[in-house]
């Protein structure tokens, strides 16, 4: 056997330990994906399933969906649900970021406080959304009678625009500690003498905050924003729990709407069109924020 | 940067480690939905082929387990091991189910369900089995038809009955002097005179919810104005949501019913919160049982009010079937026929308080004569409708529940919620006509 070289050994010892990881990703991630890209070409359904008449149909499943009204609905509401999230989660988020980065008594117990949000599981929140804005038993409606600030119970799960703007509250509550608690990190890694100088120079507050603490903290704002992004795009236990949907499709999203076409109404294949549609989009959102981390770092 | 990047690595971990851990929450509720009986409810290992089966009675769990432990003490060929599995996960097992084949040996089903999963590939055909058995001509069409496939063959064998009926608060109906309807437009008017918004009474409580349950208490309105599933778009199918939605914009029902199951609405009116429902043969069981001390006032069944000549309710129930993948087809049928026998058919729906499904059932017992609330039931089969049996019935009912809240919730006029309906159920019974045994009704 030939003696290999010191170099190669050390490739073949790499190989080695990348190996289980790549085994891992094409048993767990692999197989799903292309299996799910497959299904999304055929017409599998509660008609063609049993007997295997399915047959390849390109991208008719796609035609179908974005021709539906429906789908354009949930499509849109999913870009409604993420940027209202994001906007709203983020701002608020860095507020209490630069907020709590002060040194004040109780700063950290409190920050702390406002993590249990982020911790708790999603289905736990999502029950919570249902009781607390629903209409005659809710918490939010008894609160705001008693502060006279409504005189009839709100319609918040009854109506469309109420319902989205209720699903969205509840997923700030997750999306304001996630962002706070990236955002903090990234400014406790802004040194103090930079700002200190900056102060000596005469740069005020409003100066310093935008020149800089916004420019340090960009590579920390624009991974908040991604993976916020991210996140939101996905949501799915939320909705399906807090209002199945409801009403008339208002709070439905990908997610949701994939799971409705493939388990409830045995659409398989238009439901993996869906995932694959959801997927489309984040995985576009993912190569830019690989992009925008490589570029960073050279 | 690295810093950051490090953040972030720790970040999307924490969130990975947090959805196995919902995931693992999820399993854990799961597995605790999951309730195998144990041997001293269904009796010692008698030395035969294990056969599972699963359902989700709850209450009836006991009566369910008793009968299988007679079973399993009379023969030796299998020896039957029931499993509890809650609704919504079962339906989602026999979807995965179809890909994987893990199923059961005998599965438990919605009737409503059955055509899909037959379609599906999830049940066995059991027609060669059932040919021959001379019971089979006293089980009732409607209930019957729902455990045939597309080819006309039976998959299964139905198990229990119930429809729909109205029930009256009759201290709420007295103070305001009328007396229970029995046409819409009396209806109307005793929802006019029953509603008392200061009190936060309203003269109607019915479950418009979002999944097959709104459907199912959409049916009896829909067919009693005329109409049919095949002619949603028909003057008298517009003419049935409207009625509904009239109720809620003058105020006799709430809103709320669109997020409302039916064990919801039933609470509501035990709460007195509305003085007339659209109540289940089921929710006898629940009023003389677990809510008996709440209901302190008088009440009264009555049969769907007609319309013009119309009167309709709807048929519901459960069947059981062999799952295609059981190794033990030909001894689970023999359960199945001895399980529906009328002996055990009458004894288990007086224990389960449902109404039976052949007609030698019946004539065994007075119980769904003797007792009023269960003889409005019984009287009402014989104008109940079923739903189906299509395979594609889930997206027939979404179509139909989406138009009734769309009503409801007055997003828009019963003639364009009904239009919507008909451009999304037309086509798929062009293709797929319902078979007419469908609306047969049967006879209590």
């Amino acid at each position: 056997m030939k003696k290999l070289t010191m170099h190669q050994k050390k490739r073949r010892e790499g190989y080695a330990f990348i190996l289980p990881g790549f085994i891992y990703m094409v048993a767990i991630l692999g197989y799903p994906l292309v299996y799910n890209v497959i299904l999304s070409f055929r017409n599998v359904n509660v008609k063609t399933f049993a007997s295997h008449k399915d047959v390849w149909v390109g991208f008719q499943n796609y035609v179908d969906l974005f021709k539906n009204p429906t789908f354009r609905l949930i499509l849109k509401n999913t870009f409604v649900f993420t940027f209202w999230c994001l906007l709203i989660q983020f701002t608020i988020g860095f507020l209490f970021a630069l907020y709590f980065s002060k040194k004040f008594t109780f700063a950290g117990p409190i920050r702390g406080m406002i993590l249990v949000g982020y911790m708790m599981p999603m289905s736990v929140t999502a029950l919570l959304g249902k009781n607390m804005f629903d209409k005659s038993s809710g918490v939010i409606n008894d609160l705001l009678m008693k502060l006279n600030l409504i005189h009839a119970p709100v319609d918040w799960l009854l109506q469309p625009g109420s319902a989205m703007a209720a699903v969205i509250a509840m997923n700030c509550w997750v999306g304001i500690p996630f962002n706070m608690l990236l955002l903090t990190s990234g400014l406790t890694g802004i040194s103090t003498d930079v700002m200190e100088s900056a102060e000596v120079d005469g740069a005020n507050s409003w100066q310093r905050f935008w020149k800089i603490t916004v420019p340090l903290l960009k590579p920390a704002i624009m991974a908040v924003l991604m993976l916020g992004f991210i996140y939101t795009f996905k949501a799915f236990d939320l909705m399906f729990i807090m209002t199945n949907g409801g009403p008339l499709n208002s709070t439905d999203v990908l997610g949701t709407y994939a799971y409705n076409l493939s388990f409830k109404q045995y659409e398989f294949s238009k439901g993996s069109a869906t995932a694959m549609v959801l997927f489309a989009i984040l995985f576009v959102i993912g190569l830019f924020y690989l992009k925008l981390v490589s570029s960073e770092d050279d | 940067m690295r810093k950051l990047r490090k953040i972030s690595a720790v970040l999307l971990t924490a969130a990975l480690a947090a959805s196995s851990l919902t995931v693992t929450s999820f399993a854990e509720s799961e597995a605790s939905d999951h309730t195998a009986a144990t041997p001293e409810q269904i009796g010692e290992d008698n030395g035969g082929e294990k056969v599972t089966l699963w359902h989700y009675f709850e209450h009836e769990a006991e009566a369910l387990n008793k009968m299988i432990k007679d079973y399993n003490e009379s023969q030796s060929d299998i020896y039957i091991v029931p499993t509890f599995v809650s609704r919504e996960e079962l339906m989602k097992q026999y979807t995965i189910g179809a890909v994987s084949g893990e199923l059961p040996d005998i599965g438990m089903v919605d009737s409503p369900d059955m055509a899909s999963y037959i379609s599906l590939g999830v049940f066995a055909d059991i027609n060669d089995q059932l040919t021959g058995w001379e019971d089979l001509d006293q089980f009732y069409p409607g209930p019957l038809s729902s455990c045939k496939g597309e080819d006309g063959d039976l998959y299964g064998l139905p198990n229990n009955s119930n429809c729909l009926a109205i029930l009256c608060n009759m201290d709420l109906l007295n103070k305001a002097g009328v007396k229970p309807p029995t046409t819409w437009e009396e209806f109307e008017e005793v929802c006019k005179a029953t509603t008392d918004p200061d009190n936060g009474v309203y003269g109607f409580a019915m479950c418009a919810i979002g999944n097959e349950e709104g459907t199912f208490q959409y049916i009896p309105w829909l067919y009693g104005a005329g109409a049919s599933v095949a002619d949603v778009d028909s003057d008298a199918g517009v003419k049935s949501l409207d009625f509904l939605a009239n109720l809620e914009k003058n105020g006799y029902m709430s809103n709320e019913v669109v997020n409302w199951g039916q064990g919801d609405a039933l609470n509501a009116f035990v709460a007195g919160k509305a003085a007339m429902l659209e109540s289940g043969t089921w929710h006898i069981a629940q009023l003389d049982g677990e809510l008996k001390d709440s209901v302190n006032f008088e009440y009264q069944y009555i049969p769907m009010p007609s319309e013009d000549g119309h009167q309709a309710t709807v048929i519901g129930g459960e069947n059981f079937g062999v799952c295609s993948s059981s190794k033990h087809v030909d001894a689970c049928v023999e359960f199945l026929k001895h399980m529906e026998s009328a002996q055990n058919n009458a004894d288990w729906c007086e224990i389960a308080g449902k109404l039976p499904v052949r007609g030698d059932a019946v004539e065994l017992k007075d119980f769904w004569t003797a007792d009023a609330r269960y003889k409005v039931f019984n009287d009402s089969m014989t104008f109940a409708v079923a739903r189906g049996p299509h395979p594609q019935w889930p997206t027939i009912s979404e179509a139909l529940w989406t138009a009734e809240q769309s009503a409801i919730l007055q997003q828009s006029s019963a003639a364009d919620a009904m239009a919507q309906a008909a451009s999304v159920i037309d086509p798929i019974l062009a293709e797929t006509p319902l078979p007419e045994a469908g609306e047969a009704s049967t006879e209590g």
